[in-house]
């Protein structure tokens, strides 16, 4: 009696496993013919001396020089560190918070909400090449939006007596201390996908439920934080996550932004990725720039996997088995 | 009665209050987010001395002709179609194959799954870069260069991480009481998946569909290292030949791009018909 | 969370006055067991999609069998009749070049009948695409190379040795007629890996109405940098008086390549001519900097960081915002497309060496993989030669490499402005040193530069920054 049944359970287990994997057969098959390769080579390259113009077969072994180089003698290395962590510092918050409170603005039944997300949405759509063309206007120092702004607020000030308190209008991405503060603001320009996918998730909270809070006679801001809130920590969860890859990765905006792909004023906006970059294509050194690169991973690696330890304490998954 | 009166005239004054409220911050932040949009389109009619002419809002003269001028200059009738195939049959890639793996991850249980799961979110922590060699390697041997089916093929497995994971995400939150039932009617996995997890992730599939759509739409790295004949280019590979190192046309860019924002919309508005079940906060019915 | 309230959360809207009916219903009929949900309660696809989104769905899905079905695009170039060889030519530039390489490549074309030329057109990251074909060896038969990048790919073999077809050749090629400097560029080790077809050369630009308005006279070929310095500081003014500068007299970036010019015209230099140490530690070379240091930090002609953002170097002139330009020919193109504004070209200024000015030229070169050698070499050639030259003249951006195709098309004497001393200031220019270290180099430099720039150091820091670094890359075993 007990093998038939453990023979059945066993059976019912691989059958389990088989339908697993055959549902997540795209991603492994796309995984084990592209992807593992590639990560596996440029490992091997990080332990290389390679300018990528030499054939494959006369790279030359160099061992963990790369990495010693990297830790000890490379002062752009931990430059480009403290850049890229502080632009994640300060983007990753600013990006989960603000675009929930801008879903849920836009969440409201209201008459031509299509039309005010759109709004919202446009500026994460605009072409690559078109960005550096106008943010370069919206941060231009002397005729730019941003500083115009300032200054109007600064005269405002002025007239009311409150001349002391004056608004700094610097020079953004021309001055060291405001250009990432420059780059920061850009990201929570861009941040429609993240406001796009909070609104999905606002969707499937139960309806049912601020009824029931209604009746109970709940203010707005309660309801926010005892419904809204917990019911989509699987979207915040995943908000998270990907806000800290993606900030870590950060190279598009400031590639286009920076004028021959420098650093900015003495480098106050060589993010990390754009440093990788300048290694690989401009300085001819793949191996190094390879090492870079997996770096980068393990500190990536270690924030994720931190956070999706701490997230069986706050995510709520409503389909989850009791 | 009066009490009752005065308590609904409390709540409809409430009511128009909030709706104030919210329309103002509506717009304030609106105008705030449209102005790089709408420098966009300031610039793209304007004369070439004007173009960096910050302070020039409105320019004198309104050159439609940039927009006629575009076409003269670069094929972009070519561009366009092109775009539109490429991210159109990388869309439908992505949503199917992205559905089924993260029904694999979110629902199914089986050997490795939570392993892979990191393995999987790692493979987005290695900036693109590096792998670009083995990738170009690869496909050159496969003799796939300038085709489409670089751009294509990767989405239809797996789809991309990012989608996986979303979805991932947005299965966990359907209740398992649904399932349940279905599979005790001995529903098979993948009614279950079709029948159940699809149609209820609808604002999350509809989500992918934009972003992916205006990720591919924008994609300027891979159309230019895959394609070589320049009758083949997409869009934004497009855009940037009024971009060169010698110079730069602001104000053609400029009309290229407000015209590629167009599809871009039209997906967006038309996916929005899966994102209104809005919740009220207040719990005023409309 | 039971059943019938997840149903119906999920199925009926929140307001909608079915709720309590829904939930009846619901809840009794999910009540008794069914078979296999055949028809269940509206949960099959066909009743929970509505019509038009399973339009949509069809649509979607025809298009995508037509993509792989395969339009044209799906499939690599359609391959060329069989009695027709084929050859790519790679190349990097915006719609204007693509529009010269297509008449070049009709011309090329209709001289060499049964040899299709096909166009690797790359609108940017052309240095990337270039090295991963090179990589995966499917680079293409001709290559277009910059001066900055050519000693790389020489010492690497990406490029084929050019001296014997010149040999061969030499007397179609006529390479007395080339420019001066310019085959020099593409000499590596003193062989040729590839052959210059265009160029330009640095004069300065100047707004002939801010003169006008300030009644100051144009100025003149043989000044010098004292009397630019005097028309700087005239120049320089604030309108409103709101402490902000309106216009500035002069403008020139901080970079080493800019001050090339002024350092070779004070008699110093960069590197010492065998590009095996740093030479800018000379008095003369400090001096031709601190003379810049001062144009923008003494006398305020030269904008501060941020002044004059985002403002490209025609954008500069022609809206007035400022007087006098250091730029490359090239800038041209782009001013000549406005009508706004007059404006003019005059030599460099005389410094106390004489007049130098910055020389950069762009080569073809053939792939050593290539199958069709001798097919692109005639590419060259036709390039190179007077009608194809002339072509490239018309456009006017850069100097074609040929004196006579310059004196004969470049040089319009229908244009106000006298382009003809782009032309002339080849006869004072000088090459940048460049070396296989150059991105290294120049990186370094930049660093220093900018703070500079900034106005964080003076010249003579400056030097003293540079020197150490500057030897250590060039003495470092290259990789």
């Amino acid at each position: 009696m007990r093998t038939k049944r453990s023979r059945r359970a066993r059976r019912a287990a691989f059958r389990r496993n088989v339908e697993g994997y055959l549902f997540a057969s795209p991603w492994i098959v796309g995984f084990l013919v592209l992807t593992l390769g590639a990560m596996l080579f440029s490992l091997f390259l990080s332990f290389t001396k390679w300018d990528a113009h030499t054939p494959l077969d006369e790279i030359t072994l160099v061992g963990t020089a790369n990495y010693k180089e990297m830790f000890l003698e490379d002062e752009l290395f931990y430059k480009a560190l403290y850049n890229t962590a502080y632009y994640s510092f300060f983007s990753v918050p600013l990006r989960v918070t603000v675009a929930l409170l801008l879903a849920v603005l836009l969440n409201q039944k209201v008459r031509g909400i299509a039309f005010f997300r759109t709004i919202f949405y446009l500026p994460s759509i605009v072409v690559g090449a078109a960005t550096a063309v106008v943010w370069s206007w919206v941060f231009n120092p002397s005729y730019g939006v941003l500083n115009l702004a300032l200054h109007e607020v600064n005269v405002l000030l002025d007239t009311i007596h409150l001349g002391f308190i004056n608004l700094p209008e610097p020079a953004w991405l021309e001055s060291e201390l405001w250009s990432k503060p420059a780059l920061i603001i850009m990201s929570v320009w861009g941040l429609g996908s993240s406001m796009l996918i909070y609104l999905a998730g606002l969707q499937s909270v139960p309806g049912h439920l601020y009824e029931v809070a209604d009746l109970d006679g709940a203010s707005p801001v309660r309801k926010f934080w005892n419904i809204t809130v917990p019911m989509i920590t699987p979207t915040i969860f995943f908000n998270l996550v990907i806000s800290v890859i993606g900030a870590f990765q950060v190279f598009t905006q400031v590639y286009v932004i920076t004028p021959n792909h420098m650093g900015g004023p003495n480098n106050s906006t060589l993010v990390y990725v754009l440093y990788l970059y300048r290694k690989a294509f401009d300085e001819l050194r793949m191996g190094y720039a390879c090492a870079l690169a997996w770096v980068l991973f393990a500190v990536i690696l270690v924030f994720t996997l931190l956070i999706i330890r701490s997230s069986a304490l706050w995510v709520y998954y409503e389909g989850e088995r009791r | 009665m009066p009490g009752q009166i005065r308590a609904w005239r409390r709540r409809s004054v409430r009511r128009a209050l909030w709706r104030l409220a919210v329309y103002t911050i509506l717009i304030v932040l609106s105008a705030a987010f449209s102005i790089p949009f709408l420098w966009s389109l300031s610039a793209s009619l304007k004369n070439l001395d004007q173009v960096f002419r910050p302070d020039v809002w409105i320019p004198r003269p309104v050159k439609w002709s940039n927009y006629r001028h575009v076409f003269d200059n670069i094929p972009f009738h070519l561009f366009f179609v092109n775009s539109l195939i490429v991210t159109s049959a990388c869309l439908v890639g992505q949503l199917c194959s992205a559905a089924l793996v993260a029904f694999s991850f979110a629902r199914l249980r089986w050997f490795g799954r939570d392993f892979l799961f990191i393995v999987m979110l790692s493979t987005m922590m290695l900036p693109p870069a590096v792998t670009l060699i083995p990738h170009f390697v690869l496909f050159n041997y496969l003799g796939w260069i300038d085709t489409f089916k670089p751009l294509i093929v990767p989405a239809y497995f797996g789809g991309g991480v990012f989608n996986i994971f979303l979805l991932r995400q947005f299965f966990k939150t359907i209740p398992v009481d649904l399932e349940d039932a279905a599979r005790i009617d001995g529903c098979s996995s993948f009614r279950v998946f079709l029948q159940i997890m699809v149609p209820l992730a609808k604002p999350a599939l509809a989500t992918i569909a934009v972003l992916s759509f205006i990720a591919q739409w924008n994609n300027f790295m891979h159309p230019l290292i895959y394609l070589n004949s320049y009758r083949k280019f997409t869009v934004a590979v497009g855009i940037s030949m009024f971009k060169d190192a010698y110079s730069i046309f602001p104000h053609y860019m400029m009309a290229a791009s407000v015209m590629a924002l167009v599809p871009v919309l039209v997906i967006f508005f038309v996916a929005q018909r899966y994102l209104v079940r809005g919740i009220v906060l207040t719990g005023m019915k409309a | 969370m039971t059943l019938a309230e997840a149903v119906l959360v999920h199925r009926a809207r929140p307001s909608s006055p079915r709720y309590v009916a829904g939930l009846r219903t619901v809840v009794s009929l999910t009540q008794t067991v069914r078979p296999c949900y055949r028809e269940p309660v509206g949960f099959s696809v066909k009743n929970r999609t509505e019509p038009r989104t399973r339009c949509v769905l069809l649509a979607l899905i025809l298009l995508l069998c037509l993509t792989i079905a395969g339009g044209p695009a799906c499939s690599p170039r359609t391959k060329p009749p069989e009695r027709e060889t084929e050859i790519r030519f790679c190349f990097w530039g915006g719609f204007l070049e693509l529009k010269l390489w297509e008449e070049l490549k009709a011309l090329y074309e209709q001289r060499c009948p049964g040899i299709a030329l096909r166009l690797d057109y790359s609108p940017g990251e052309y240095h990337r695409k270039l090295r991963l074909n090179l990589i995966a060896g499917t680079a293409a038969d001709v290559i277009m190379v910059d001066d900055e990048f050519y000693p790389n790919y020489s010492k690497s073999g990406n490029l084929e040795l050019l001296d014997p077809y010149i040999e061969r050749d030499k007397d179609e090629l006529r390479l007395d007629d080339f420019l001066p400097t310019s085959l020099e560029s593409f000499r590596y080790e003193g062989k040729h890996f590839a052959l210059p077809w265009d160029g330009f050369s640095v004069v300065i630009f100047y707004n002939c109405d801010i003169f006008d308005a300030a009644g100051i006279p144009y100025p003149e070929d043989d000044w010098t940098w004292d009397d630019l310095r005097r028309v700087a500081i005239a120049l320089t003014k604030d309108f409103d008086n709101d402490g902000r500068i309106d216009q500035f007299g002069f403008n020139i970036t901080f970079t080493w390549r800019d001050a090339e010019p002024l350092i070779w015209s004070y008699g110093g230099d960069i590197l010492t001519p065998d590009k095996k140490r740093f030479a800018m530690k000379t008095p003369e070379a400090v001096a031709a900097l601190q003379y810049l240091h001062d144009l923008k930090f003494k006398h305020h002609t030269v904008p501060q960081a941020g002044e004059l953002t985002g403002m490209f170097g025609e954008i500069q002139i022609l809206t007035g915002r400022v007087a006098m330009l250091m730029a490359p020919a090239y800038m041209m193109t782009n001013m000549r497309g406005v009508e706004a504004m007059w404006w003019d070209i005059v030599h460099m200024p005389t410094g106390p060496a004489g007049k130098a000015t910055r020389l950069s030229w762009d080569g073809l070169a053939i792939y050593p993989g290539s199958k069709h050698k001798e097919q692109a070499w005639r590419f060259i050639k036709t390039v190179l030669s007077d009608e194809g030259q002339r072509i490239v003249a018309k456009l006017q951006r850069n100097l074609p490499v040929r004196r006579s195709a310059a004196l004969d098309a470049y040089v319009d004497p229908e244009t106000p402005q006298k382009v003809e001393k782009f032309l002339e200031a080849i006869e004072y220019g000088r090459l940048t040193p460049i070396t296989v270290k150059y991105a290294e180099i120049d990186m370094a430099m930049q660093l220093e530069f900018d703070r500079f720039s900034l106005g964080k150091i003076d010249a003579a820091t400056l030097v003293n920054n540079l020197e150490p670094r500057i030897n250590r890359i060039l003495s470092e075993e290259s990789s």
